[in-house]
């Protein structure tokens, strides 16, 4: 019975500490994922479908600053994406580029702050061992380095100039297979000097509803008041749009979604699976009353004839079950912190924060169960006749 | 009215019949024993005196209570203040010990008071063997804790089915004179089933029954 | 619209709930106490409210009435609260005072107590239906709030009219039924929201300004000299005093100590033996029957621990994550300047979470919000941003979030213009406050209110 209450309670308490934490682990976590926003050229006329490449440009970058979400704007990330011929001692292979900021500050127009900006604004996951690209040095894709067996430290020739290896890189993206330098050497390499070819952003930004779908146009002067003072992805993207020449911005969907509706439904399941526990391990713990107290009908019987009403052996018997709902209780705290802590490991890499607020609602379920398992067979075992069981005992 | 009053009752069960109509008046204060062969109907008769079960026909008056009028509870409470059982088997809770047995009556009739149990023992004189479970107690110490048990609570009457069944007819003797010896001191009333001539002579007067019905009443003078 | 309705019931709905729980649990205390009579003042009393009520309904009363009103719920709890903590004293033994009161006094008592316990929260309700039939210009909200109230109290009266009273008056002795009473004030005491649970905060709040008094006039009386180097580190020490951790320790402290304390005496005083020829199992029977009778009593003050514990623990859970809207503390203009204190026994502004301050001027009540950037610095904001209507701004973790749009806005940005950012305030920070001008609040709040700001929108 100790058993099935603690099992009833752990998973109960996992849930309920996991939802808890997942809710805001998974919002910082997607925040951290960083872009919602990437900005491209705009791909259109007789240029583009001939395959000539557009670029946007680099100084337009700063003015993301200046729009009227500027303060939701979190971080900024620049991008451009070149083929070059990589070789390392007799090995040679064709390789994408990437010039891009690591971390840069940037000065704000007209004011004496600055800003940072740079992939780690953006993709703070990035995993670099080693240092960050400068003038002279390069940083290589784990993979790639794998491949053409290259350590920190050594030498590469990229398009015939000599970089040193600062540092490996890995994301368990595409990006292992890249390799990235400063974005003004990669610039200087192309000859392609102020030119990007994608810019990533990160934004606060308010959760899609319905209304965020609606047309500007059809609004009422109120309407349009409240939807552009109101920080959806798509305005912010629209206006970053209207900043940089010549470029189409798009929300990247899958994060700026999960932000609003993703919560909302986990947590909801969470809630039902708590509740499915809690009655499976009421129904366990019911069973096992059951077949406890019908070993013990004789000594129901006994008390009986002894003069005991149904409320002094349901004292009993509830007592009983209230010592196992405390063990229980907490010996079901006891597994849901271990629990917790190893999903935080797998999950999140990090230890979630067990919560001593959540014993008495370890407790409080416990009991709860304890309660709701034994009162229907306790009530059942009420029901013997004290001349029968006497009887039989014989 | 009589003290226990018992009015055409009849005890039909699905098989058979134990009670045919059975009429009996027991004045306070009397020791009464109820002999029979087996089977014919004697212990259903104290079980539905002391409300353990209850008659198919007709009714029991008990100081002017109708027990067919209690609910379930009432009985008990009504039981747990007027009635003290002793059995042929000792039935103790094997896991307490003598004291606490005993006082598990106290706990269904009000409070427990652990001195008054162990004095309660004394009287009985198991004052030696106070924190023995019933395993470690002979059939006649077993006895004993039950007659302390079942009169724990001051009841107006007791009500014992075969209690020196199991016992010999030393420890027989030995029970009988505690019960006599408590008759005298607290005058309640006492119903006792056997089928051991020896045990049911001591009574004052003697029921026989035969086939659910009683064949004969005779008082007894010892 | 419907919106509105659904107010108006739940209204209905809480006070009628309060009037029937009260008149159930008094009519069966009544019933177990064999003075069925004092009932009559009771319903006198209830009379009366409705009556005071329906008044205050008609006449517009003014803001300071409606305060005095809104004060008076935290009032009534406490009178009921101590009236009940000396009656658990004197249950549990420790005789306060001696004497049996006749029903002659008893019943301008009941009467007078009822109308001060019903009255400010009806009062303070048919105020805010008013106020809802105003915006709504229907006076639907009156009738639905008040079909509900009639209905619900109509249904308590009729489901519970039978034997149900006699059981339920077995678990009240006076003491219990003062601490029902301040209960019932705590959970439905607000005269908006259902359980609100909002005393416990401003008894805190009132708990740190006494001892933050006490201190300051102990200062005062003993002329401790005002020399820099002691104030610091004496008032670093009792500093302590006045965070608000500290204060809700007290306040619980306060408010638990006397029924855990009849509880602990309940479970472990003494039965009296009693007395006279009696068989052990009569005595038995009559310790017993007190004993039933104590763990009866003890019942209504354990539910009443468990409610403090729970308010306590949920508002707890609150501070965890979740939208943070504080209430505005008002402040007021000395020659032309506002100052905010960094410190005050109630609150500390460098504390990380939002502060709302409130200031009348004319009409309106501007409200000001004061929050700690993550660089340590101060932002002072108006509550209210360039385009949306200005209805302020709450906290969700590392944000704040306008009320109106949700948008929410980093914490580090705040004090720069635009976006959907409040609308920054100059303000002179001392080592000891903040100093506003008047003519900068006036200025901007004056754009805001003639939609100057808005004019960026295209």
């Amino acid at each position: 019975m100790v058993v099935s209450v603690a099992m009833g309670t752990a998973i109960a308490t996992s849930l309920i500490t996991l939802s808890l934490d997942i809710k805001g682990k998974v919002s910082r976590e997607l925040r951290a994922f960083g872009a919602n926003i990437t900005i491209e050229p705009k791909v259109e006329g007789f240029a583009d479908i001939a395959g000539q490449k557009r670029y946007l440009r680099e100084k337009d970058i700063i003015k993301a600053k200046t729009i009227f979400w500027r303060h939701n704007i979190l971080g900024i990330a620049p991008f451009l994406e070149e083929k070059a011929k990589i070789s390392f001692q007799d090995r040679k292979k064709d390789v994408t580029i990437v010039g891009t900021w690591f971390e840069k500050e940037l000065p704000l127009p007209g004011e004496k702050t600055t800003f940072r900006a740079g992939v780690s604004t953006v993709s703070p996951w990035w995993d670099i061992k080693g240092r960050t690209p400068d003038k002279s040095s390069v940083v290589l894709g784990v993979s790639l380095a794998e491949e053409l067996g290259i350590k920190q430290g050594e030498e590469v020739l990229l398009d015939g100039k000599p970089y040193v290896v600062s540092g490996i890189l890995s994301t368990g993206g595409k990006e292992d297979e890249q390799v990235f330098l400063d974005l003004d050497v990669a610039q200087e390499l192309k000859g392609l000097e102020g030119a990007v070819s994608r810019v990533l952003v990160s934004a606060l930004t308010t959760p899609m509803d319905d209304f965020a779908y609606k047309d500007p146009a059809t609004m009422s002067r109120k309407e349009y008041e409240k939807w552009y003072c109101t920080g959806y992805v798509t305005s912010i993207a629209k206006q970053l749009e209207e900043v940089f020449k010549g470029s189409r911005a798009k929300p990247i969907w899958h994060v700026a979604e999960t932000e609003g509706n993703v919560l909302e439904r986990l947590s909801i399941l969470v809630y039902l699976l708590t509740a499915a526990s809690l009655l499976a391990a009421a129904l366990s713990m019911s069973t096992t009353m059951a077949a406890s107290l019908l070993r013990r009908l004789d000594e129901i019987g006994l008390m009986k004839s002894i003069g005991a009403d149904s409320f002094k052996i349901s004292i009993i018997f509830l007592s009983e079950a209230f010592i196992i709902g405390c063990v229980g209780g907490l010996v079901g705290y006891a597994i849901s912190v271990g629990v917790v802590k190893f999903i935080g490991l797998k999950v999140f890499g990090a230890v979630l924060e067990e919560r001593v607020l959540l014993l008495p609602v370890a407790l409080v379920s416990a009991l709860l169960i304890a309660a709701l398992g034994s009162l229907l067979p306790i009530r059942r075992a009420l029901r013997v006749k004290p001349a029968v069981v006497l009887k039989e005992a014989r | 009215m009589e003290f226990i009053s018992v009015k055409d009752v009849v005890k039909e069960y699905e098989t058979a019949v134990a009670l045919r109509g059975v009429d009996m008046d027991v004045e306070k204060g009397r020791w009464v024993s109820i002999v029979g062969p087996s089977g014919s109907g004697k212990s259903t008769l104290l079980n539905i005196i002391g409300g353990l079960d209850s008659p198919t026909k007709g009714s029991v008056f008990i100081d002017g209570v109708d027990l067919g009028s209690l609910s379930e509870d009432a009985m008990a409470r009504f039981r747990r203040e007027n009635i003290g059982f002793v059995f042929q088997q000792s039935h103790l809770v094997p896991y307490l010990t003598s004291v606490e047995n005993v006082m598990l009556a106290q706990y269904f009739h009000s409070i427990t008071d652990e001195a008054e149990a162990v004095e309660a023992l004394n009287r009985v004189g198991l004052g030696h063997r106070l924190h023995h479970r019933p395993s470690q107690l002979s059939g006649g110490e077993q006895q004993r804790v039950c007659i302390a048990r079942a009169l724990i609570n001051s009841p107006k009457i007791l009500l014992a089915d075969e209690p020196t069944g199991n016992l010999d007819r030393e420890n027989t003797r030995l029970i009988l004179e505690l019960l006599k010896k408590l008759h005298s001191e607290e005058h309640f009333t006492i119903i006792l089933v056997t089928h051991d001539p020896f045990v049911s002579k001591w009574a004052e007067r003697l029921l026989t029954m035969e086939d659910g019905r009683i064949i004969k009443d005779e008082p007894l003078y010892c | 619209m419907s919106l509105f309705i659904v107010e108006a019931v739940v209204i209905g709905f809480k006070e009628a709930l309060k009037l029937a729980l009260v008149w159930l649990v008094f009519s069966a205390f009544l019933l177990e106490q064999n003075r069925q009579k004092l009932i009559i003042p009771f319903y006198w009393g209830v009379f009366l409210t409705f009556l005071l009520s329906l008044v205050s309904f008609f006449i517009h009363p003014d803001l300071f009435v409606k305060d005095v009103f809104a004060r008076l719920i935290g009032y009534t709890f406490f009178v009921f609260f101590i009236g009940s903590v000396a009656a658990l004293y004197q249950s549990s033994g420790v005789r306060l005072f001696r004497f049996r009161l006749n029903d002659t006094i008893l019943r301008p008592v009941v009467l007078l107590l009822t109308v001060f316990y019903f009255l400010p929260d009806i009062v303070g309700s048919s105020l805010f239906i008013r106020e809802l039939s105003l915006m709504k210009e229907s006076y639907a909200p009156v009738y639905v709030s008040a079909l509900t109230g009639f209905v619900v109290t109509l249904a308590a009266v009729v489901a519970v009219a039978g034997r149900f009273r006699r059981t339920l008056g077995k678990f009240f002795g006076i003491a219990q039924f003062l601490l029902f009473l301040s209960v019932v004030k705590l959970l439905g005491g607000g005269i908006k929201g259902f359980a609100e649970l909002s005393l416990i905060p401003s008894v805190e709040r009132g708990v740190i300004k006494f001892v933050h008094d006490v201190v300051h006039q102990t200062f005062v009386f003993l002329m401790v000299p005002d020399h820099p180097l002691l104030r610091v580190t004496v008032w670093n020490f009792i500093g302590i005093l006045f965070s608000s951790s500290f204060a809700l320790w007290i306040v619980l402290l306060v408010v638990l100590t006397p029924p855990v304390m009849f509880l602990y005496r309940s479970f472990t005083a003494r039965i009296p033996e009693p007395e006279g020829v009696l068989t052990g199992a009569e005595k038995r029977k009559i310790k017993a029957s007190i004993k039933r009778d104590r763990l009866r009593k003890a019942v209504p003050v354990a539910f009443f621990v468990c409610i403090i514990l729970v308010s306590w623990f949920s508002g707890r859970g609150e501070q965890v994550s979740r939208f943070y809207n504080p209430k505005p503390k008002p402040v007021v203009e000395d020659k032309g300047v506002v100052i905010i204190p960094l410190t005050d026994p109630a609150m500390d502004l460098m504390d990380g979470k939002l502060h709302k301050f409130s200031l009348l001027r004319g009409e309106d009540t501007v409200v000001i919000i004061v929050i700690k950037k993550p660089d340590g610095k101060l932002a002072v904001c108006l509550d209210a941003c360039e385009i949306c209507p200005p209805e302020g701004y709450g906290q969700i973790e590392d944000n704040v979030v306008c009320i109106y749009c949700r948008t929410p806005i980093p914490i580090e940005t705040l004090g720069q213009k635009g976006g959907c950012n409040p609308i920054p305030l100059k303000a002179t920070m001392t080592d000891r406050d903040i100093r506003i001008d008047v003519s900068e609040i006036d200025r901007l709040w004056q754009d805001v209110r003639a939609g100057k700001t808005k004019e960026i929108v295209k």
